[in-house]
């Protein structure tokens, strides 16, 4: 039977594959394995962990941010005319997360995909070539609209629609669907999402806001300074968060500033590294990623407490997925 | 038509100006190789042309084998008929779009795919197809060296605009190719492009479609082997058997309806 995972298995995945990759963060009424430091999805045993950087409650408009971790780091993808790949799951801008999530969390990372459809044509004569030109004309079709919130949690959206009708279309009395455009997450979490532009949706939590404002009109601002600094204000315009990153003997890294609660400014480093992954999972019918350069966090560097600098470290395997955490505390974590 | 007359097409490739404003730039440089490359393909294209051969596809650690049929009409119209293990896919490149066939019934393929992948394995139609559009422009990007032949390197860029409805502005399917021309022989050493997964338009994922010999038939050289290669690793190798040129193939043949 292998042969015919060449030609016909890997078209049967279409429909799996064509959406998106596994289901990471934790899913509504998924079953989870709690462990002090991690949870594991005992559905798909993605392991996600939280290392919390900020956490300041407001009226509505909580601010949180944390350093996320989902170790189903490969999708399968669908080339049309090509079969199955593994590629490595991706952000909304479609760069490699290699399971650190790094989306602003305010307001939460809304991913979307669209693809064009053909919806009518058109002939001409062309003398040249002494052939019938026919020209397509084709329109955006949006959809697979998901909402990743601060836990890393996908929440996805049963909203698609066409971004408008052709004109040529419409000539020749073709009209196509171009809403609704709003709807309530699937998952059941309550979530609404807003894609009135599509390239710019917003939601909104039932309970409490995590858009930009909040129904008291508080808001948290993101601004990105000259030089790459990140800053996050709240509507006081008190900094709850900046980012900055930079290099140092120790190689790169970012720096995440925030203040406690005597009002002092304190400080987690995280250290990248650079390591090469390949999937080599070897599965009939799909075809390896070759090997790649990946961008993973080495260590995570706390505040000193008694000149001491409480560290995460993390490891790695050949596919990129992690295979140990050490502690601040000195316990470790093994997969 | 039993032959497409190349003089229509090198009219194409050279002129700068006669689409008026907003063409891309055709680097003379870049014409001047395509044109070598056309002269050694004779003075006219096959109107169509059936090649047959076998390919070994590499998935996941294994290699499976069958035969590939490859059919060609024009410029737009191109079809591959794969069979491995008993199982058909068939790739249709039309006027209206591509889609692939299996099992499991018709599907299209991605605008993007479709534009990128339509003619690869023919590589001197492809390239005809994207010069004869208005909105393609050719760049060259210099001689280098593989092995003990010197390549030409060229950049062919179109773009077709799918909707020309102001709220759709700027949407096109935009199809970047890079040829590797021999400058000795000006046959196609190899083309790349990117190809896209569902639901993933943001994330190209490079194809590189490699011809290692050649022969003629029918007075045209064809591509007899041929290498697909995705993100870098082996996807199919193809050994082109026997080529019939001009044997009346029709439209119908490459219906995607």
């Amino acid at each position: 039977m292998r042969k015919l995972t060449i030609l016909a298995l890997v078209f049967v995945a279409v429909q799996i594959c064509a959406a998106q990759g596994p289901a990471t963060g934790r899913p509504p009424f998924g079953s989870f394995q709690d462990g002090e430091f991690d949870s594991v999805n005992l559905y798909n045993l993605n392991v996600n962990f939280a290392i919390p950087i900020v956490s300041m409650p407001g009226r509505g408009l909580n601010f949180n941010y944390a350093l996320v971790y989902d170790s189903s780091v490969w999708k399968k993808a669908y080339i049309s005319g090509v079969g199955n790949v593994w590629r490595p799951v991706t952000d909304a801008s479609g760069n490699a997360t290699w399971g650190w999530k790094r989306t602003d969390l305010v307001p939460g990372g809304i991913a979307y995909s669209t693809r064009q459809d053909e919806i009518c044509s058109t002939e001409r004569w062309h003398p040249a070539l002494q052939e019938w030109i026919i020209t397509p004309y084709y329109a955006t079709y949006y959809y697979n609209y998901a909402y990743t919130d601060a836990d890393g949690t996908r929440h996805p959206f049963d909203v698609a629609f066409y971004g408008s009708n052709p004109s040529q279309c419409v000539s020749q009395g073709i009209q196509i669907p171009t809403g609704p455009r709003t709807g309530t997450a699937t998952d059941g979490s309550g979530i609404l999402l807003d894609a009135s532009s599509p390239t710019a949706p917003t939601v909104t939590e039932k309970f409490g806001g995590v858009s930009t404002f909040d129904s008291n009109g508080n808001f948290i601002t993101k601004t990105t300074l000259t030089g790459g600094e990140v800053q996050w204000k709240d509507t006081l315009g008190r900094i709850v968060l900046r980012i900055v990153s930079g290099s140092d003997a120790g190689g790169n890294f970012r720096d995440y500033f925030f203040r406690d609660a005597s009002g002092t400014e304190q400080k987690y480093r995280e250290r990248l590294k650079t390591i090469t992954v390949s999937s080599a999972f070897l599965c009939s019918g799909v075809q390896d990623y070759n090997s790649v350069s990946a961008i993973v966090v080495d260590k995570i560097e706390l505040p000193q407490v008694d000149g001491i600098t409480p560290t995460y470290v993390f490891s790695y395997d050949s596919k990129g997925r992690f295979t140990q955490v050490a502690l601040p505390t000195g316990g470790t974590y093994t997969y | 038509m039993r032959f497409l007359r190349f003089a229509a097409i090198l009219l194409l490739i050279t002129p700068l100006s006669v689409f008026g404003q907003g063409t891309p730039v055709r680097d003379q440089r870049a014409v001047d190789v395509l044109q070598r490359l056309l002269v050694v393909f004779g003075s006219t294209l096959p109107g169509d042309y059936t090649a047959s051969g076998t390919l070994t596809v590499y998935a996941g650690g294994s290699e499976d084998s069958g035969t590939i049929r490859i059919l060609g009409k024009g410029l737009r119209q191109y079809r591959e008929e794969i069979t491995v293990g008993g199982q058909k896919q068939e790739l249709t490149f039309a006027a209206l779009g591509a889609k692939v066939t299996d099992g499991l019934g018709k599907r299209p393929i991605s605008p993007a795919n479709a534009e990128s992948m339509r003619g690869a394995i023919f590589p001197l139609t492809r390239i005809a197809s994207d010069l004869v559009q208005a909105t393609t422009g050719v760049e060259y990007l210099g001689l280098e060296g593989e092995k003990t032949a010197a390549l030409h390197h060229l950049r062919i860029r179109t773009a077709s605009f799918l909707d020309e409805d102001p709220k759709e502005a700027g949407t096109s399917v935009q199809t970047e190719t890079e040829v590797w021309i021999d400058a000795t022989t000006y046959l196609p050493r190899k083309i790349s492009f990117n190809v896209f997964a569902e639901g993933a338009p943001k994330e190209p994922i490079p194809m590189e479609v490699v011809y290692t010999a050649w022969a003629n038939f029918g007075g045209a050289p064809f591509p007899i082997q041929v290498e697909k290669h995705l993100n870098g690793t082996l996807l199919s190798r193809i050994t082109i058997q026997s080529v019939a040129i001009n044997s009346g193939l029709t439209d119908a043949q490459f219906s995607n309806r």
